[in-house]
């Protein structure tokens, strides 16, 4: 483990599987593909619907915002491919707009708490002393609220709506972030090269970015992909309980609790949003196992 | 053991001290403020009434006195009372805490009863078809959220015309089997997904433990493969289960909120959502502070379980 850390750094989590560094190991995505082929599946289908979310208003769903009092709640069909809501408005569309909004809302918050976080993380890690104690306090604070009552507090403080949406969040994924990243920083910080660098004259920013932080990319990636799944929940929570995106703009959350109050009459308005969002979920879970077991293969099927 | 449990439980009264500031000073912050909530907006306009109040209140004091008052109160088991009806809060907080600590013990019970089994069989059986089976249905259960999963199941019920109730509430004193039937729902929307998460952790953690030099010992000294998981494997593996279990009741109080919502169930989840929703400042900071509290509780009595069956621990 000293040797290869001592060697290249950065290269660590990539070569520690195959050990023996002679052979130049495949990189990138086709190496991603042979190693993994449920992860590329799981990754094609979050892209796919990510493109679902960007163009589906503009093939074949219909207009969001039409509102056709001749066809409400009409069953899925040719020219309603998913049926109709309490308005007569294609739910396809809907359900394409509401996923824009809810996977903007996840990325947005989950990558800000990525980053945020990991800075965080990474000075208290490095700082060490009474910094880091009173880091790890505070986050402690923060990881002692159960997420739905810090959401409940931040949207009675902010007000529902999407801006409250990112900064719960944003608040209940940053404390993981934070520990992601100190763990791994306060062993590296006395690691042999980093203390060689260190020797060598190298700045405390060039140590940190580096040096440490290209050490850390892998379990941030893995944290930042099963952050989105908590991201998406969380933004689905919240607005099905009307708390989070407000009508008439849709989300995953709201339209489900549009198609609640209408389960009996029209269960397609329910069923759609719900395999939705609990499939790009699966997706996401799936592909951030899939990412561990590589970055760790001891952690593999965890 | 004493030191370890004193220097836990100031820490612990640390984090709940933070977090009772947190929500105080939130409180503060909500715009048009407790005089909105009080006298309504036109009220709100008329400063005599608005001085009346602050002073009946104490809202003139510094910030910090009057969460010196809360806090007393607190302490004393008085939350004030809610401002639409009077009623006392602690009063309500009784009645309502039954309900939810029955929804978090069933939904515990179950995740323990069949995800510790199912993780064990997982990982003695790593690589065949049933670990894989099991795996997968535990990322299913795990990637739909409470909320999908209440209203899925809801669905299910009235149309295929099972014979359960899909909504509200019967107390255990009423009927010991009208109190079952009411929680099957609620308890499996909760459930399932701390089960698939229990099951997963035990998986992962008996795993690394079969691993380890001294199951190979006991294995050589000729203990059948049984005795060896019951009296080698288990313990060995018990502590990452017993911290998902402690952190499961921070996630099952978050989803106590949705699906006592779902379900109708009076719990304090549902009672934390109605002040949130009514802007009844009391009711909000009362909920929210005592919710964190059952979780720092929680995280205490697993750390208390941790030194219990890992001594070292004890003298770190």
């Amino acid at each position: 483990m000293t040797d290869s850390a001592l060697a290249s750094p950065a290269a660590t989590t990539a070569t520690s599987s195959t050990g023996d560094g002679l052979r130049p190991r495949p990189r990138g995505f086709s190496a991603f593909v042979r190693k993994s082929p449920l992860g590329a599946f799981c990754l094609f289908v979050i892209l796919f619907a990510i493109a679902f979310a960007l163009i589906g208003p503009f093939v074949g769903t219909g207009n969001p915002e039409k509102i056709n009092p001749l066809s409400v709640f009409a069953g899925p069909s040719r020219e309603f491919p998913m049926g109709t809501d309490y308005l007569g408005r294609s739910v396809m569309a809907r359900l394409a707009i509401g996923m824009r909004v809810s996977l903007l809302i996840a990325l947005l918050a989950a990558g800000l708490a990525a980053v945020i976080g990991a800075a965080i993380g990474l000075v208290s890690g490095y700082a060490g002393g009474i910094v880091d104690e009173i880091i790890g306090r505070l986050a402690d604070i923060l990881f002692a609220f159960p997420t739905m009552l810090l959401g409940l507090l931040i949207v009675m403080v902010l007000e529902p709506g999407i801006q409250s949406l990112v900064v719960t969040i944003l608040v209940v994924t940053l404390p993981i972030f934070v520990r992601v990243a100190r763990g791994p920083t306060l062993g590296l910080k006395s690691a042999e090269y980093v203390i060689a660098a260190r020797v060598s004259g190298a700045s405390t920013r060039r140590l940190i970015f580096r040096h440490i932080l290209p050490n850390l990319t892998g379990p941030l990636l893995v944290q930042t992909t099963f952050s989105l799944s908590v991201a998406l929940i969380a933004e689905g929570a919240l607005s099905f309980l009307g708390l989070g995106v407000q009508p008439p703009q849709p989300s995953l959350g709201s339209l489900l609790r549009d198609g609640k109050t209408y389960m009996e009459l029209a269960p397609w308005t329910m069923l759609f949003p719900a395999l939705t969002l609990a499939g790009i979920i699966l997706a996401i879970n799936l592909l951030g196992d899939e990412l561990q077991g590589i970055i760790d293969p001891r952690l593999r099927g965890r | 053991m004493l030191r370890f449990i004193v220097t836990r439980l100031v820490l612990a009264v640390v984090v709940l001290l933070g977090i009772s500031l947190i929500v105080f000073v939130a409180m503060r912050m909500v715009p048009g403020g407790f005089a909105t909530a009080m006298l309504g907006p036109q009220g709100a306009q008329q400063p005599e009434l608005v001085d009346q109040l602050n002073e009946r209140y104490g809202l003139n004091d510094p910030l910090i006195v009057q969460y010196g008052v809360w806090l007393k109160n607190a302490l004393r088991g008085d939350f004030g009372e809610s401002l639409g009806t009077h009623s006392s809060i602690s009063h309500e907080l009784m009645r309502r805490a039954g309900v939810t600590i029955e929804l978090a013990l069933l939904s515990t019970l179950i995740s323990v009863g069949v995800g510790v089994p199912l993780g064990i069989i997982a990982a003695v059986k790593r690589g065949t078809p049933t670990d894989a089976g099991v795996r997968g249905l535990g990322l299913l259960f795990l990637s739909i959220p409470d909320f999908v999963l209440g209203t899925l199941l809801i669905y299910f019920v009235s149309t295929r015309g099972i014979p359960l109730p899909v909504s509200g509430y019967v107390s255990l004193s009423e009927s010991v089997a009208g109190n079952l039937k009411a929680m099957v729902l609620p308890v499996l929307s909760l459930g399932l997904i701390t089960t698939a998460v229990v099951m997963r952790v035990t998986r992962a953690s008996v795993a690394e433990v079969l691993n380890e030099p001294y199951i190979v010992t006991a294995r050589a000294k000729g203990l059948s493969p049984r005795d060896v998981t019951r009296r080698h494997v288990i313990r060995g593996a018990l502590i990452p289960v017993i911290t998902i279990v402690g952190i499961n009741v921070g996630f099952l109080l978050s989803g106590a909120v949705i699906v006592e919502e779902i379900f109708a169930l009076p719990g304090l989840g549902r009672y934390a959502l109605q002040g949130i929703l009514q802007r009844d400042y009391p009711i909000a900071q009362a909920t929210v502070v005592l919710g964190a509290a059952m979780f720092v509780m929680s995280s205490f009595i697993v750390d208390l379980l941790y030194a219990w069956v890992d001594p070292r621990i004890r003298y770190q």
